[in-house]
């Protein structure tokens, strides 16, 4: 069955009006996104600062109530879900400032054990303990680490204790965040591999932001690409990293620099020239047109919707050639 | 090297803590030649940017260097504070991580651009805003004569660092040291600020040290590379070799922990166990607690960093397991 599903999702803050009389306004962040995601898959979700990937990460978990569409659980509308609190055991999110996500006056024992008073208030103290020993191993932690706090640990181990406090109420579903952005390059490999592993041990079904598209593609079942609030391209794994159709993908694809001298010396001076346009003050046509090498009149004017370009592959653009 | 523009010798940098000394960068030795771009690769801790600061006179007031840093002949590391700042925003000129916390938000970026030539070229205010303006349109700062007139919060990420690097460049120095500059950027516009950086470089003939934690970066921009770890250089070769044939088991070990884009999917991507090491200096080898092919001797006595003429020219690595086969 589905684990979770999302239906033309719409997300939006509230700013301030434009003048002091008007009220408050919703400024949309996240347009139209829809997707299906199985038990033990992983949902790669990838775009640059503002494409609201994050903002997208927390309304799946209702975290911020959605402002259009739906959000299903298993089937199940997530707005008519009762006592979603506990239900969240199964959903769990980990962010990408590991140090950050944890109470420094903690010891970690106490910090992965806490999620277990709302999930299972049942637990003795020492069944949660216990429990958050059990979390801990399953991070490569051992148990001398319970009664240690956060400023001991390395950026890597912190990010260990996140998903040990994540995986306690025995989830399945993690929202990833960003979350090996910030570690060094072999604690990131370290990071990406336990995620692995555990989903294959466990069959989590993994939500995966990243900027970074190789890291996505590392971890990936499919690859969903946004740009300023919505999605772009869609598609599974090998297919997307064969051949992007989106020229923003493609931009992007483009854009990383791979350790490679003889692949990156031919790529100076291919970078796009200006700045995707400020949420503040979307385009009307397509959200990539003002820096799109193939954009056309009809892109500025007219938004592409997001249609199926050949089997399985979806991407907004008015110009897809098939793969 | 007898055409080096600059030439570190034995550089160390020290920072006295509560619990102690400890040593950031032990015992560097590097070589620019005029134009070249040269990256310095390492994970936290490794000291890369310690280097750039002690150059610059910019260590934490806890920090000392050692050793010689000759730059045109002078020892940078021995000059007085005013010597310092003639060589400074001149000859040499550094960019940061983040440009919003090395522009002045309460001055207009022009004027912060023409302060340096007043100061070091002693151009009038009207000639140096006008040579603000042209290296801004340089840059590809659009409508630069009226951006000039903006603050730095009126600007992008992206302008701003290309603001940086248009200070950075127009006393024309004759080296630039880069301290991870496109780290806070997204990768289009990553990608723009490295055009920009590597296009200069060319036109201009100014040398680039490019401290950075991407191996991808330094593959676009750099022409030789050195790897850092615990402070000390692991490994040095042309960019090229390096990525080829990595010679030392740390640089090895990073290459493979890289997710990629282009190459065959492995199930699991490579890892180096444990954490980087900060600083301190250890009896043997930096890397030993984390290599997997280390000797007993790697304990106890520290592998010197040795020529690797049969691997090539300009390679150098400080590992007991490379070198000694042809």
């Amino acid at each position: 069955m589905t684990l979770l599903e999302a239906r033309n999702l719409g997300v939006g803050y509230k700013v301030p009006g434009a003048s002091l009389l008007s009220g408050p306004r919703l400024l949309p962040i996240v347009h139209e996104v829809s997707f299906t995601l199985e038990p033990g898959r992983t949902l790669g979700v990838v775009g640059e600062s503002g494409c609201g990937k994050s903002t997208l990460g927390r309304a799946l978990l209702r975290l911020i109530a959605p402002t259009g569409g739906q959000v299903l659980w298993q089937g199940q509308d997530m707005a008519t879900i009762p006592d979603l609190r506990r239900r969240r055991s199964e959903m769990q999110i980990i962010f990408q400032d590991p140090v950050a996500a944890l109470d420094p006056r903690m010891t970690l024992a106490r910090i992965v054990s806490r999620p277990l008073a709302t999930f299972e208030p049942g637990l003795t103290r020492a069944e949660a303990r216990a429990r958050a020993i059990e979390a801990l191993g399953q991070v490569g932690l051992s148990a001398d680490f319970a009664d240690r706090y956060p400023h001991e640990l390395s950026g890597g181990q912190a990010q260990r204790v996140g998903i040990a406090r994540a995986l306690v109420g025995r989830p399945k579903l993690i929202i990833c965040d960003e979350p090996v952005s910030a570690l060094d390059v072999s604690i990131q490999a370290q990071v990406i591999n336990l995620l692995m592993d555990l989903q294959e041990r466990m069959g989590l079904a993994l939500v995966f932001i990243s900027h970074n598209l190789a890291v996505v593609r590392h971890i990936s079942h499919d690859v969903m690409v946004m740009c300023l609030g919505r999605v772009v391209e869609h598609a599974p794994r090998s297919a997307f990293y064969a051949k992007a159709l989106h020229p923003y993908s493609q931009a992007l694809m483009q854009a990383v620099p791979e350790p490679d001298p003889r692949r990156e010396k031919g790529r100076v001076g291919t970078a796009l020239a200006g700045e995707l346009p400020s949420v503040l003050s979307p385009p009307p046509g397509c959200v990539f047109a003002s820096r799109c090498p193939k954009a056309a009149d009809l892109c500025r004017s007219t938004r592409p919707v997001l249609r199926e370009v050949a089997p399985d592959r979806l991407a907004a653009c008015h110009f897809i050639e098939g793969p | 090297m007898t055409d080096s523009l600059l030439s570190i010798r034995d550089l160390g940098v020290r920072f006295r803590l509560p619990q102690g000394e400890t040593m950031a960068v032990d015992g560097v030795s590097l070589d620019v030649a005029p134009g070249e771009v040269l990256g310095i690769v390492g994970e936290s801790g490794s000291g890369k940017s310690q280097i750039l600061y002690a150059m610059m006179g910019l260590l934490a007031a806890n920090g000392r260097a050692s050793g010689q840093v000759l730059f045109q002949g002078q020892n940078l590391l021995a000059l007085s504070p005013d010597r310092l700042d003639r060589v400074r925003g001149d000859a040499l000129s550094m960019i940061f991580q983040d440009p919003m916390t090395s522009l002045n938000p309460y001055m207009r970026v022009g004027d912060q651009l023409a302060e340096g030539l007043i100061v070091h070229k002693g151009l009038s205010k009207a000639e140096a805003r006008a040579e603000a303006v042209r290296m801004l349109d340089r840059v590809r700062i659009p409508d630069a004569a009226a951006r000039a007139r903006r603050f730095p919060h009126e600007f992008s990420g992206g302008m701003r660092q290309r603001v940086m690097i248009a200070m950075a460049l127009l006393a024309k120095p004759r080296l630039l040291l880069a301290d991870e500059p496109t780290t806070a950027l997204d990768v289009t516009i990553q990608a723009q600020v490295l055009d920009l950086m590597a296009e200069l470089a060319r036109e201009t003939g100014t040398a680039i040290i490019l401290v950075t934690h991407d191996l991808g970066v330094v593959a676009r921009l750099c022409d030789r590379v050195v790897v850092l770890y615990g402070g000390r250089v692991m490994e040095e070769a042309p960019a090229e070799v390096l990525f080829d044939a990595p010679a030392h088991p740390y640089t090895r070990g990073l290459l493979a922990a890289m997710p990629r884009l282009e190459t065959v999917l492995t199930p699991r991507l490579g890892t180096i166990p444990g954490t980087p090491r900060s600083g301190g200096s250890a009896k043997g080898c930096p890397f030993v607690d984390r290599c997997e092919v280390r000797l007993a001797a790697c304990t106890t006595d520290r592998p010197p960093l040795r020529d690797l003429t049969a691997l090539g020219p300009g390679r150098r690595a400080a590992c007991y397991l490379t070198g000694a086969a042809p």
